[in-house]
């Protein structure tokens, strides 16, 4: 009993404290080129603690299982043929304390090897945030035995850096569709063309057979290599009959619209019956 | 239920029970010294009193965004009570306790909503609404009333959720609290100081001096055609620097009357540095004074700087205020100091000011919340010296109109004092054979700070005077007389005496917020033959987004000798709006004597893709009956402005048509610039950051430029679009004047790269560019981690203070290790340099490290050096061994005569080389444990008494040999000043008695320090003796 209550103690004081003890970052998205090869972020600490903030660059990517649940891949060991940016990237500061309130820059730039091949190459800015602890003054006093638990916030941002002529493009490989329950489960494989990741929007419009659009559910997309998106549609109060699954992929995203590189826009539908 | 007697401060000496008052009055002295235990009371049956279940309890009491306060709270029965004074305090709520009276009220200053809670009758007010309370709801002691927990939110929007586990309190609510106001303006204030704070140059390019360069080029082009007439004007000017001064020439040729050339202006100046007894040197073109309305071709010498000044001298002002008041100094609406009231109720500031119009601004803050402004304005007129300054102006040549006349004139002021500047001198002109000699007498007098007269008097030619008042409600009035005399020398004119009265007075009162303003004017002026008198009444005001102007007039005039007799009496309405994008400003003139419309004008004007202008304009004149219409077409071109006007009335059409620009040759950076604007007579700056990669402070050709953010303080040109190039030009800007810029050190394309310096001034060079070329580097870092040996074991440690020096031993950078223990300095210039640990703090924490310094070099490479590994390690100071570590340059010895059984310490602090020195301390007599002691401590007087440094020397000598044993200092205060500032001096006794012992090397860990503001007394506070010993610290040493 006492180890459970002390775990629901540790749960519940897990999962607030971050809530208001931890730095935010803007953008979490950031793109280079052989013109442009410095950028910034900004750390913002809204809380009334300082925070101690470092950042590393690792490869990784977004991949997909086989239930169309996406994750980041982090690769144990790389070959040296992944287009992989984290070696020539540096952060300014690299470490560094961000005092209660302060907001500050966070430099990025490559520095890539010389005679690097045209593509894109990628990097996860990897952004650690933790409550300080104060400088020891000699003053402090203790009051009793006392403990502390100290957050530590990992924040997975995403870099691109572009050399060269770079292009995307997206073919929809297959869809393919099962009921469970009150759902309809549709999943979408994708594989990216041209030598850059495909950024962009996976819309999904569920039509009828008189052409009313009945569903319709978009989501965003980050395509490296291959990726596999799930639609989950409900089926409640739709009537039974035939219906056509309509996937358009596009480009237009809002979020950082000056930096997608555009394709053109891919449409793919499947018909359907409900019984 | 027991019940106990109504509103009764009662203390009881342990859990003794007492019966009466002058029991409980009589005890209060006897048991300070031992404990504080004491009952609550409440409930309202006399003469009966009970202890309840009572827990005393340290409660942190947090408000998020402030900050937090450890008070004592009380938990009767599972309910907590918060003590009311002390939070409050703390929120800056003002608050006067008269429990006497059983009362307790306030003010939420800013909101302006007063509280009142009634313990007699069981009531709090706030605002317009009461609660009843009931006896459960609040207790009350000697010093503070505790209410119910609930209450803070139930009555005054103060929510307060306590967190037993933590004994945390946390406050949040929607009121706009004194304390939140208090630290928004300490934010706002450290902003505004950081932004008015002048840019101190880090760099000095002082005036470069050529025989011949330079070269800016000015040019205009105007054509007219009229029915009768048409002509083509072209103008052209050039400036250079030729043997070290500025050369301006202009030249204008008119193809309907050719060349004149005696209006040809041009002008060699020579300007000395600053502080010389002579500044200028010119010949050409100059202007003159003492009442001449022509310039004329000569010599001159003067002084007079060649920049106008800026500022005048600087002010103290003194005022008065509430003791802690917080007070805001703004000059001309821009925070500029800052202070707090002291004791004695008095502030002052020393301030610059500046010619012009000085409006200076008090913003006085209470600690409650209250506030106040004062103003006032001081005016300081040009013609005004700072004290003891003179300047003289000596000039010689031919007046360039009338009959060409020779003129001399010599002139010389004096500053005599901060309100008093008088001059003199004489003017000679010569005609042929006739010669007219003038004195000449000046002054400008300040009155006062907002009363200004001026007066000046040339014998033969004119006298004029003018006395100013303005102040800071927006009214100011003055009176303003001139006077010309004839002479047989040179004709001066019709005129023969000028007569003003002004005023203007801004109204008490508005429309939609606007303000009305009201300016009357009455002018008479007296010419050769006839007078004119007129007075004007001049009123604005705004409304439903219009500008409305209403100028009344009435004129008189008369023959010299005879009588005024009306002449005219008219308003002119003038409504200007905006629509469109566009300004509309129809104008009617309405003549009263006759009723009728004299005159309407209409005129619409809007700017076109941001470079072109258009204006139209339509006129009917009804008492001559004619109208027309006027259309003006503004282009601004990168290489020149275009105008062009066309006039159409019923029998007459005019169109003219001109350009104008200039061109100028960067003879350092290369190439011809242009412009839409006049260059000549100014100079121009061309920044030119470059990434020194030898770092040999040069720009060697093959080392790149870059491209960085300028910032620019103070400018009083206009910045030149660079184009491609990556280079900040600056253009138009006063010759000879101080340019001061800064860099962003953020803005290079690398991080790494630095600017050697970042803010710069520079004196412009005339009729040039200049090139200012700013060397960047590339920075390296350096990294390390800093370790404690603990246990044999070595733990990374983190809050150790790391410093990076440079080779002679200045500071460049510093940080404080991480949570991991390293640190990492960034920003640092290749070169040599040591890094070094805080040795203060190190030994406050009673920790040595095996190298005091590690010395390590960062090269010139591309991305920059990156040094790492430079680690410290610390090891713990016995603690049975009394050791100082102090920082390598200071020395502190301790000196212990043997023979003495009270040891006698003196410290001696100096810079010196020499090695640390350590010494044990003897063993000095124990003194027993868990008594109290207090000791008296005045906080006017520096440091701490004798008898109280040497008990607790004793202390230091106990605690050193056993380091179980723990001290105790409980600051105290008498109850003079407020909740706050009782607890503060309370503090700060108590922190003065910490910092010695931690001095001495006692470890944190071995104190205990509290403080009670004037919650525990033990003498009367109503005597000086008792107040005396109630500023105290009690020390005791128990075991831990």
């Amino acid at each position: 009993m006492r180890g459970s209550i002390s775990f629901l103690t540790l749960f519940i004081v897990c999962g607030l404290c971050p809530l208001y003890s931890q730095a935010s970052f803007a953008p979490v998205a950031l793109y280079l080129d052989n013109a442009h090869r410095s950028g910034y972020i900004l750390a913002d600490n809204g809380t009334e603690k300082a925070q101690e903030v470092s950042i590393e660059f690792v490869f990784g990517y977004p991949v997909s299982d086989s239930t169309g649940k996406v994750t980041i891949f982090f690769p144990d060991s790389l070959t040296g043929a992944e287009p992989n940016a984290a070696p020539w990237l540096f952060a300014y500061p690299r470490k560094f304390r961000l005092e209660p309130y302060q907001r500050r820059k966070i430099r990025f730039i490559a520095r890539p090897p010389q005679n690097l091949p045209v593509g894109e190459y990628w990097a996860r800015p990897i952004i650690t945030s933790t409550e300080t602890r104060k400088l020891l003054t000699g003053g402090d006093q203790p009051r009793g035995i006392e403990a502390k638990v100290y957050f530590q916030i990992r924040s997975v941002l995403a870099l691109s850096y572009r050399n060269g002529p770079v292009s995307t493009g997206i073919i929809i490989q297959g869809i393919s569709a099962k009921a469970q329950g009150d759902s309809l489960v549709l999943l979408l494989d994708m594989e990216r063309t041209g030598n850059a990741a495909y950024i962009g929007n996976a819309i999904l419009r569920f039509v009828d057979s008189s052409g009313s659009v009945k569903r319709s559910i978009t989501k965003q997309i980050a395509v490296y290599y291959t990726l596999r998106k799930r639609f989950d549609i409900d089926l409640a109060g739709l009537t039974p009959g035939e219906y056509v699954a309509e996937f358009e992929l596009n480009t237009m995203r809002d979020d950082s619209p000056g930096n997608i590189l555009q394709a053109a826009p891919v449409i793919k539908s499947v018909a359907l019956t409900i019984p | 239920m027991r019940l106990v007697r109504n509103v009764l401060v009662v203390i009881l000496f342990g859990n003794t029970f007492l019966g009466n008052a002058e029991a409980t009055r009589s005890l209060e002295i006897g048991l300070i010294t031992r404990s504080w235990p004491f009952t609550l009371e409440r409930n309202s049956q006399p003469d009966q009193f009970v202890e309840f279940d009572r827990e005393e309890l340290l409660v942190r009491f947090i408000v998020p965004q402030l900050g937090w306060i450890d008070v004592t709270a009380y938990r009767v029965n599972g309910v907590l009570y918060l003590p009311l004074g002390e939070i409050f305090s703390f929120l800056k709520i003002k608050t006067e306790f008269a429990l006497h009276a059983s009362k307790v009220s306030g003010t939420f200053a800013g909101e302006n909503v007063r509280f009142l809670i009634d313990l007699k009758d069981r009531r709090i007010t706030v605002g317009e609404t009461v609660r009843e309370i009931t006896p459960s709801d609040f207790i009350v002691t000697s010093t503070d009333v505790y209410l119910r927990r609930q209450l803070f939110g139930e009555v005054f929007d103060l929510e307060c959720t306590f967190d037993e586990l933590d004994l945390e309190v946390v406050m949040t609510t929607s009121r706009a609290l004194p304390a939140f106001r208090i630290m928004e303006r300490k934010k706002r204030r450290a902003q505004m100081l950081k932004r008015s704070a002048p840019l101190v140059p880090q760099y000095l390019a002082p005036r470069d001096r050529v025989w011949l360069g330079g070269g800016m080029l000015d040019w205009s082009v105007n054509y007219l055609r009229a029915p009768t007439y048409e002509d083509i004007v072209f103008t052209g000017g050039i400036g250079g620097e030729v043997a070290g001064g500025d050369l301006s020439a202009f030249a204008t040729i008119s193809s309907a009357f050719g060349v004149d050339w005696n209006r040809q202006p041009w002008r060699w100046r020579y300007v000395a540095d600053s502080d010389m007894p002579l500044r200028q040197v010119a010949i050409g073109y100059l202007a003159t004074s003492l009442g001449f309305y022509s310039g004329m071709q000569g010599v001159m010498i003067t002084n007079v700087p060649e920049v106008p000044r800026k500022s005048f001298e600087t002010y103290t002002l003194t005022d008065v205020a509430r003791a802690g008041w917080e007070v805001e100094l703004y000059m001309n609406h821009q925070l500029i100091d800052y202070t707090v009231v002291d004791s004695t109720g008095t502030f002052s500031f020393t301030i610059p000011l500046w010619y012009g119009t000085n409006t200076v601004t008090q913003k006085l803050y209470g600690p409650n919340g209250e506030e106040e402004i004062r103003e006032q304005y001081i005016e300081i007129p040009s013609a005004q010296l700072p004290t003891n300054e003179y300047e003289y102006t000596i000039k010689a040549g031919i007046l360039s109109q009338f009959d060409r006349e020779r003129l001399g004139q010599v002139s010389v002021r004096w500053g005599m004092g901060p309100r008093v500047t008088v001059g003199s001198g004489v003017s000679i002109l010569n005609d042929q054979d006739r010669y007219l000699v003038s004195p000449v007498l000046t002054t400008s007098v300040r009155v006062m700070d907002d009363l200004v007269f001026s007066g000046e008097y040339v014998r033969d030619i004119s006298a004029r005077g003018k006395l100013r008042f303005a102040s800071a409600s927006q009214f100011y009035a003055g009176l303003e007389y001139n006077r010309y005399f004839r002479n047989d020398v040179l004709y001066l004119g019709i005129r023969r005496e000028d007569k003003r009265v002004f005023l203007g007075y801004r109204l008490p009162t508005s429309i939609s917020r606007n303000p009305l303003y009201l300016n009357l004017n009455l002018n008479e002026y007296t010419y050769e033959f006839n007078k004119s008198l007129v007075g004007d009444v001049n009123t604005q005001l705004y409304f439903l987004g219009l500008r409305a102007q209403f100028q009344t007039q009435v004129g008189w005039s008369g023959p010299i000798s005879g009588e005024y007799h009306r002449s005219f009496f008219q308003t002119i309405l003038t409504v200007t709006t905006r629509w469109m994008n566009a300004w509309f400003r129809p104008q009617l003139v309405i003549d009263h004597q006759r009723g009728e419309v004299l005159y309407a004008r209409l005129s619409a004007e809007r700017y076109l893709f941001d470079r072109a202008y258009l204006q139209l304009l339509l006129f009917k004149d009804f008492r001559h009956g004619y109208s027309g219409m006027r259309i003006t077409f503004r282009m601004d071109v990168p290489f020149a402005e275009s105008q062009t006007s066309l006039d159409v009335q019923p029998s007459y059409a005019s169109f003219r048509q001109s350009f104008r620009g200039a061109l100028g040759f960067d003879t350092e950076s290369g190439g011809i610039l242009y412009d839409n604007r006049n260059w000549v007579g100014s100079s121009g700056i061309t920044i030119v950051p470059y990434l020194d990669e030898n770092g040999n402070g040069k720009h060697d050709p093959s080392e790149r430029q870059l491209k960085s953010r300028v910032d620019v303080s103070r400018i009083n040109g206009r910045r030149y679009p660079s184009g491609s190039l990556e280079l900040s030009r600056f253009v138009q800007l006063n010759p000879y004047d101080e340019f001061t810029f800064a860099l962003d050190p953020n803005s290079f394309a690398d991080p790494v790269w630095k600017p050697k310096y970042i803010s710069y001034q520079v004196i412009t060079d005339p009729n040039r560019f200049k090139r200012v070329e700013v060397p960047v580097y590339v920075s390296g870092e350096v990294s390390g981690t800093v370790y404690v040996v603990r246990h044999n074991r070595r733990e990374r440690q983190y809050g150790i203070k790391v410093r990076v020096l440079d080779e002679s031993g200045v500071t460049r950078e510093e940080n404080v290790t991480f949570s991991d223990g390293s640190y990492v300095l960034y920003n640092l210039p290749p070169g040599k340099y040591s890094a070094a640990l805080d040795t203060l703090q190190l030994n406050r924490l009673g920790l040595v490290p095996d190298s005091l310094q590690h010395r390590f070099e960062l090269r010139p490479v591309k991305n920059g050096d990156v040094v790492s590994g430079v680690d410290f390690v610390l090891r713990s100071i016995s603690p049975r061994v009394a050791e100082r570590v102090v920082p390598d340059t200071t020395i502190i010895i301790t000196r212990i005569p043997a023979p003495e059984l009270e040891p006698r310490v003196d410290t001696l602090i100096g810079v010196t080389s020499e090695p640390l020195v350590t010494q044990p301390v003897l063993e000095l007599p124990a003194i027993p444990l868990n008594e109290v002691v207090h000791f008296p401590v005045d906080l006017r007087r520096d440091g701490l008494p004798d008898t109280l440094r040497k008990y607790l020397d004793r202390v230091v000598a106990m605690l050193k040999k056993d380091a179980d044993l723990l001290v105790k200092i409980h600051g105290h205060s008498d109850n003079f000043g407020t909740f706050q500032q009782n607890q503060e001096r309370s503090e700060a006794r108590m922190k003065r008695v910490k910092e010695y012992l931690l001095d001495k090397g006692v470890r944190v860990w071995n104190i205990e320090a509290r403080a009670f503001g004037s919650r525990r007394p033990i003498a009367s506070n109503t005597t000086a003796t008792g107040r005396i010993l109630n500023n105290r610290v009690d020390i005791s040493v128990v075991r831990k």
